[in-house]
């Protein structure tokens, strides 16, 4: 699951770090009381975003695939430590180098409308994906270069891909390739996205919807399929859990400290502290995982084709500082595009591989023939200043703004570019009008690294190149990396692509996100997902709310 | 031909009706014209920057949504699909406008309508209680009514919220259909408009009692909180009338704000989302309810100042006044 980048307005990290949702330090349990776990009770979770569209087969907002995660299961299943493992299908196996994938369905399952899942389903669901008329915004993606799936058997499903595609496997345990009852799928996009037409085989059924406001759920009594690794069995703890949207960070925050909720997402970095002090309150809190919050440089950019200007860039921010003093702790620095939370990719080797070192940046521009100073004390090369533009949708983030001192000391003018327009925004990215863009995007697989590198991920084409990287060694290992079949193997291609990018100074990764949800102590068990959501599945409360 | 101002009536109304239709028709044209004309691609408005999308879905999206005609028919498209009362389909919530704004009227309505109701009960009874001869309580009233106004209503919110719902815990932070949920979002909404209002009745109303028929009516022995309320008022209200017509049509701006902070469902939390997302349709769809409202509001307002003022009642005569 990617983070709330949905619309260009992700660009501003800000929101980004809102819109997350829950991070745990320690990536389990939210509170571990004496109690022993009981079954009954409801509780009510407060959200920060309310999706547009409920169908995450459609949507590409993470926000869809959180609030859909309870009524949607999936194939397979990741577990917060991101390891793989069978949930609907009890087994799988890939042939042809990883062309195709063999799926052995549980013949157990049966969806809230009564039906059965059965490989027919499945083909149903991708085939649904994958149509034209579905206008899927991210599923489709997800499933790359897919070609069919072929019913073998009642519980027998082989889904077929153009060529080795081993992102697969993550992809199928995300919400957007979550099973949906096959004849629910013939309700119509309108009813699809209303989030009124959503039927699947999770631990809850979609309860009354009031847009603008909240979405209930309830207890699937007959659920008996959840995977080993969710830290429960059988139906679910609660009776029922209500999601609330409540936008505004100040009401979010008191309704969690004055007890109308029982928990609360997105808490501001400045509440934390006061949260955490709060006897009844407990703070969970995990770096989610894909691209952290980075700033890519445009290589093919008048002033960013000099790779000698980017390095300078990269080498005049000091980020340790600036990511302690804005975040207070609910953030670190990065080493990496990559999270230290994304399973079998991060690269541990490239930390303390660039660090701060702004004598280093000051002889690199000089070479460069930066070497002239204005009166503002900005460099500058034939009477003209150093100023690296970067289109910001909204308002530039405190974060950025402390980059853009910090830079000011080197003599390099960051010029925020903040603009209400999103379609100018976004033309701005597709024309490759710019220096630098500042984004993150969350996602349980190194294979993120393949739509912000791939030579053919352009803006326009709906990818994230924004550094308009072309270069067939990242390319090839790239694809090497969707084709290898063992994690580690592919670990080692996602290193060199890391490596690579921090070395070119086409990135200057920027700081890992933590997601942080305020919880009551009262309530048990709400653990945090590997994309940082909290999950319902094994959460209880205690008696007696 | 038994009624001479019948024909008259006919002309009347059908000029008030031909006038709304501009007015609506005008609104639908500056929002069609304002979100066409802005630079860039709807297509990736739809379907967002960070969707991993193709070339050949994104021909699909603007197929589907008619953006591969040219503006002209898309404009001709829009007026004829208006005409029928069919606003088209959101972009991003991909259901029928018109049952989109459908299932949100009723909870701003209801906001917008008690707000308006009770800014004008509060309006009227500050201005009475503080119109005597004592000066003071009109010094601190004005003093008041200047902090309400410049108050930004999302923090007006945020503190009644903190005070009302955080500390003291009496009314609940965002409930559906609970009574008990309305009284701080009207409050927030209500308190601007009344502020103001206050200030324009109290100066109707002073200016009033020095006319002749304040002093005949006070020479006729009645007590002066009777000359206040039962006389003076009625011509305090004419341009506070005008005033509420005005920010009942506005209150949608409000509702915004309101509906955000204390995460009720309504237009305003529509609207902001359309908006951000560049979700034109729903866009369109609002500008085009929003001008209706203010026709129709401006229609019952007119309504009203006959009621008020009886020299209206007469066909005639209303040149003297």
């Amino acid at each position: 699951m990617h983070q709330p980048r949905l619309r260009r307005s992700a660009l501003l990290p800000v929101l980004l770090l809102a819109a997350v949702t829950a991070c745990s330090t320690d990536g389990g349990a939210s509170s571990a009381g004496p109690a022993k776990p009981r079954s009954g009770g409801s509780l009510t979770y407060a959200a920060q975003q309310e999706p547009d569209c409920w169908d995450p087969h459609t949507s590409a907002q993470d926000v869809t695939a959180f609030v859909q995660r309870p009524v949607f299961d999936s194939l397979v299943h990741q577990t917060p430590d991101g390891e793989l493992e069978p949930w609907l299908a009890k087994s799988w196996k890939t042939s042809e180098g990883g062309r195709t994938y063999t799926f052995e369905l549980r013949d157990d399952v049966t969806f809230h409308d009564g039906k059965r899942l059965d490989a027919a389903a499945v083909k149903a669901n991708f085939d649904h994906i994958t149509a034209k008329a579905t206008r899927s915004q991210y599923a489709a993606g997800l499933l790359g270069p897919y070609e069919g799936t072929t019913v073998k058997g009642k519980y027998e499903a082989e889904v077929r891909f153009s060529r080795p595609y081993a992102p697969f496997l993550q992809a199928a345990s995300t919400t957007y390739l979550g099973m949906a009852s096959p004849a629910s799928l013939k309700a119509g996009a309108d009813t699809l996205c209303a989030g009124t037409g959503s039927v699947g085989s999770g631990p809850f059924e979609a309860g009354a919807y009031t847009r603008g406001q909240q979405r209930g759920y309830t207890r699937n009594a007959a659920y008996a399929w959840a995977p080993k690794g969710a830290g429960h069995s059988g139906p679910a703890r609660l009776d029922a859990f209500t999601i609330r949207f409540l936008t505004e960070d100040a009401t979010r925050v008191g309704a969690l400290t004055s007890g109308q909720v029982d928990a609360a997402a997105a808490l501001p970095a400045n509440r934390i502290a006061a949260v955490r002090r709060d006897a009844r309150l407990d703070v969970v809190t995990k770096d989610v995982p894909g691209a952290v919050d980075t700033f890519y440089l445009n290589t093919k950019s008048p002033l960013f084709s000099d790779e000698r200007v980017r390095k300078a860039f990269q080498r005049s921010i000091d980020l340790d500082a600036l990511v302690k003093s804005v975040f207070q702790g609910t953030g670190t620095r990065a080493w990496s595009t990559l999270s230290p939370a994304t399973p079998h990719s991060y690269d541990p080797a490239l930390v303390n591989s660039w660090p701060y070192d702004r004598a280093l940046a000051g002889r690199l521009l000089d070479r460069a023939g930066w070497t002239g100073r204005d009166a503002e004390g900005y460099r500058t090369k034939n009477g003209e200043r150093l100023t690296v533009t970067a289109p910001v949708y909204g308002q530039a983030s405190v974060f950025s703004q402390a980059v853009q001192g910090d830079l000011k000391k080197a003599g390099i003018d960051l010029r925020l570019a903040a603009s209400t327009d999103a379609t100018a925004v976004s033309a701005q990215l597709d024309e490759g009008r710019y220096d630098v863009v500042e984004t993150s995007w969350a996602r349980g697989d190194g294979d993120i690294l393949s739509s912000f590198f791939l030579s053919t991920e352009s803006s326009e084409g709906g990818g994230h190149n924004f550094a308009r990287v072309t270069d067939p060694q990242v390319d090839a290992w790239l694809k090497k990396a969707q084709a290898a079949t063992s994690p580690d193997e592919r670990a080692a291609y996602y290193g060199k692509v890391q490596k690579w990018t921090t070395d070119h100074a086409a990135v200057v990764p920027a700081y890992v996100q933590k997601a942080a949800v305020g919880v009551n102590k009262k309530v048990h068990g709400l653990r945090l997902s590997l994309s940082a959501w909290p999950e319902f599945y094994a959460a209880w409360v205690e008696a007696g709310r | 031909m038994k009624h001479p101002h019948a024909s008259a009536v006919v002309r009347a109304v059908a000029a008030r009706a031909g006038a709304a239709v501009l007015v609506v028709w005008g609104a639908a044209t500056c929002a069609f014209l304002a979100l066409h004309l802005i630079p860039g691609d709807p297509v990736a408005a739809i379907v967002g920057s960070h969707a991993l999308v193709g070339a050949e879905q994104r021909e699909e999206i603007r197929h589907h949504y008619g953006l591969d005609r040219s503006p002209l028919i898309q404009y001709g498209a829009y007026l004829r699909r208006l005409a029928t009362g069919e606003l088209g389909d959101s972009y991003q919530v991909q259901q029928p406008v018109s049952s989109l704004l459908a299932g949100q009227i009723g909870p701003t309505a209801q906001l917008a309508l008690w707000s308006s109701l009770v800014a004008v009960v509060l309006a009227a009874t500050v201005t009475v209680l503080t119109s005597g001869r004592s000066r003071w309580p009109r010094r601190v009233s004005s003093a008041v009514e200047l902090l309400v106004v410049s108050t930004p209503s999302f923090w007006l919110g945020i503190m009644l919220l903190t005070v009302f719902s955080f500390r003291l815990e009496w009314l609940p932070v965002s409930d559906s259909g609970d009574a008990r949920s309305l009284v701080l979002p009207v409050i927030t909404l209500a308190l601007p408009i009344a502020a103001v209002l206050t200030q324009v009745m109290r100066e109707g109303l002073l200016g009033a009692l020095e006319q002749p028929f304040s002093l005949t009516a006070r020479s006729r022995g009645l007590a002066e909180h009777t000359v206040r309320s039962r006389h003076a008022l009625r011509h305090a209200a004419l341009p506070a009338l005008t005033l509420t017509g005005w920010s009942t049509g506005t209150l949608l701006g409000g509702a915004v704000v309101v509906e955000n902070v204390f995460a009720r469902p309504g237009l305003g939390r529509i609207t902001l989302q359309a908006v951000s997302d560049r979700d034109l349709p729903v866009v369109q769809g609002v500008v085009a309810l929003s001008a209706v409202v203010f026709v129709l509001v401006g229609a019952v307002v007119e309504l009203l100042y006959v009621v008020v003022d009886p020299r209206l009642r007469r066909g005639t005569g209303v040149a003297a006044a």
